[in-house]
């Protein structure tokens, strides 16, 4: 499985570019116009990184990633401007975005920092498991076993995450999507599942707060 | 442990104001004249005393001797200086016992109903003036409180004796030497109180000018308010006056500033997005990731520069230009530029409302003008949401100004944008749409137009109609 980026940009030519040149690096790239449309993108799908341009009609970068922060997104944020004062750049990193590149820049550059943004290689490790992005192969303690889509994608999200305490907010958006309207249950069943198959003691259940993985 | 330090610092503070020195120069001058004063009481005035009625003796002496001449006798110039100086003058012959000529002067003396019973010369005085000396001698009569002077000198074989009563003021100087100090100190007590006062009354309206000096220099443009009634309201008026006028300035500058910083922050924005594009589809060609050169998206890049940079010196020179007076008809213009562009609004499906008063004709630059036309039209074009474009134009019945507003339906604007929207590249972020915005300097350049001409223009949105309103 690769990478789920979103790329919202509104000059047509370069968000042409850049498209092609995720694409060839290998992410899955949904490629949007304006402000509106990436919020819409992010409440159908979970994106694992999203790069944004601040200046888009109808919802400028900032406010989009204010707005999906709240309801609990967990997504890497990389934003891209022609804004170039200290004070912008201060002011997008202290909205909730990871990374901040002025434009004009080298394509390949946005394509480093992404890489940099997003857990590296092509495996999680944990003490005793071990998650093949590309195969969705997972091993516990020497043995391979199975998972459906939903348990591996909690599990690789639990290890992007690791040690830090997760909402079921965060699990939703993360995994289902902002749109979701399952509830807290699901999240709960979910996790009771991947306990049993990778065991009880990797998951911990926070009281009040939601899980850690460790 | 702190307090010795305190009173020094106190110290040296009041050592630096003007009220203090006042004070202290002016109570070292006081002390100096009452402690002079004092001293010259103690030791000097008895003697003075003593000297004026010597003095005055000497005097009446020396006339006497003046008058004698042939024809006037010793006793008729004795007469005359008895009127003149208030004196008595008798003359005794010189040559006789110490008894006779003691006994001869008190038969003179009562003669004149002088009860001076105590004077007494004796031979070695009567011996020295008879020899020719001039002698002067002090006596007293008892219950008198008053003491005399006698001048005895010789006048041919007489012995000429003057006498003057001298008031008696020991007593009086005791007392006043007495109670001199404590009413000296009294009144240098009270004195240097008022001094205080007055030099703090001197200093306050400074210690106001003083603080708005200081206000003035951290960018507080402050009044202060003196009714002293002298120099130091006339200086805090011209003060004030020139705090209003440093303010108006520093507003001024700091407007100018902003504008160019915002200016110049907008330009490089506007400039990195084609050069963005431009830079993006290069690196594509040469990592390879496009392959077929496409010259129209490369050639869209450097248009958008070129119309940047022009639209920007167009500016320029519209702030910096000559501007001509020439009859221009507003009618004729809107007539025009209208048709221009009639085609373009047919192609948006708006329909155009005008109300246009004939004959409207001001002195202004008919090119730069038309620019104001155009680029309001254009506006309309370009962000009307949909329906209806009125342009109207007519004279005000109250004012005699020409008035022209343009209207078009909108999306809605913050207050904070419609503020900013005549600043040069300001296109509101919700409103940017690549495909109808242009250079983000219409605005400006009207805005700078109407300026220079010295037309009152203003931006208003409400209800979802946007409108632009110019007086000519």
């Amino acid at each position: 499985m690769s990478y789920k980026i979103l790329l919202a940009e509104d000059e047509d030519a370069l968000r042409d570019i850049l498209k092609l040149y995720l694409t060839r690096d290998g992410y899955d790239v949904i490629a949007v116009r304006t402000g509106q449309e990436a919020l819409e993108a992010i409440y159908e799908t979970p994106f694992d990184a999203m790069i944004l341009d601040w200046m888009m009609p109808e919802m400028g970068g900032i406010e989009l990633v204010k707005e999906a922060r709240r309801r609990g997104l967990m997504s890497k944020v990389l934003m891209i401007t022609a804004k170039s004062t200290q004070e912008d750049e201060f002011l997008s990193l202290s909205s909730g975005f990871d990374d901040f590149l002025r434009k004009p820049f080298d394509p390949k550059i946005l394509l480093l920092r992404l890489k940099k943004l997003l857990p590296s290689g092509d495996a999680l490790i944990s003490d005793s498991i071990s998650l093949a992005i590309h195969t969705r192969l997972v091993i516990v303690q020497g043995e391979e076993i199975e998972l459906t889509t939903k348990e591996y994608e909690l599990l690789a999200f639990f290890m992007k995450n690791k040690g830090r305490i997760l909402t079921r907010e965060q699990l939703i958006s993360g995994i289902w999507g902002l749109s979701f309207e399952g509830g807290d249950r699901t999240v709960d069943n979910l996790v009771k599942r991947l306990r049993m198959k990778i065991g009880e003691s990797s998951i911990k259940t926070m009281r009040g707060m939601g899980y850690q993985f460790d | 442990m702190t307090k010795p330090y305190a009173f020094k610092d106190r110290l040296t503070e009041l050592r630096g104001r003007l009220s203090f020195r006042i004070w202290l120069q002016t109570s070292l001058v006081l002390f100096t004249v009452f402690f002079s004063l004092l001293v010259f009481n103690n030791f000097m005035v008895r003697s003075i005393y003593q000297n004026q009625y010597e003095s005055l003796l000497s005097k009446a002496q020396a006339e006497l001797l003046s008058e004698l001449t042939d024809t006037t006798s010793l006793s008729q110039a004795m007469l005359t200086i008895e009127k003149k100086y208030s004196i008595f003058a008798i003359s005794v012959p010189s040559v006789q016992s110490e008894d006779n000529f003691n006994a001869t002067l008190r038969g003179e003396l009562e003669k004149k109903h002088l009860p001076y019973n105590r004077l007494w010369i004796v031979e070695e005085r009567m011996q020295a003036v008879a020899k020719g000396s001039t002698s002067l001698m002090s006596f007293r009569q008892d219950n008198i409180k008053q003491s005399y002077k006698a001048l005895l000198f010789p006048v041919g074989g007489q012995t000429v004796i003057l006498i003057t009563s001298v008031v008696d003021g020991s007593e009086w100087l005791e007392l006043h030497s007495r109670y001199m100090p404590l009413a000296f100190l009294l009144g240098f007590v009270l004195l240097s109180f008022f001094l205080w006062k007055t030099s703090q009354r001197i200093s306050q309206p400074l210690k106001a000018l003083t603080h708005m000096a200081q206000q003035i220099s951290n960018n507080h443009y402050e009044q202060v308010s003196l009714q002293t009634g002298d120099e130091f309201e006339m200086l805090a008026e011209q003060l004030n006056s020139m705090s209003v006028a440093l303010q108006n300035y520093y507003e001024m500058i700091t407007n100018q500033n902003d504008w160019l910083k915002h200016t110049l922050q907008n330009m490089s924005h506007e400039m990195k997005t084609p050069l963005a594009v431009l830079y993006a589809q290069i690196t594509a060609y040469r990592d390879g990731i496009l392959t077929d050169v496409n010259y129209e998206t490369l050639t869209d890049s450097v248009d958008r520069l070129n119309t940047l940079i022009e639209q920007m010196l167009v500016l320029a020179s519209l702030q910096q230009s000559v501007y001509k007076q020439e009859t221009v008809s507003l009618s004729d213009l809107i007539h025009t530029q209208v048709a221009h562009l009639y085609l373009l609004f047919e192609q948006r499906e708006l329909s155009l409302t005008l109300d246009i008063e004939p004959n409207c004709v001001i002195l202004g630059d008919e090119m730069k003008l038309r620019l104001v036309i155009d680029n309001l039209l254009t506006n309309a074009l370009k962000y009307a949401t949909q329906g209806n474009v009125g342009i109207r134009l007519f004279r005000e019945t109250t004012s005699q100004h020409i008035r022209l507003i343009i209207s078009n339906e909108s999306i809605p604007i913050s207050d904070e944008d419609l503020q900013q929207l005549e600043q040069p590249f300001f296109t509101s972020e919700k409103s940017r749409h690549r495909s109808l915005s242009g250079t983000g300097l219409g605005l400006s350049q009207v805005a700078t137009i109407l300026d220079r001409h010295g037309f009152k223009h203003s931006i208003g949105y409400h209800a979802g109609i946007f409108e632009y309103e110019a007086w000519f």
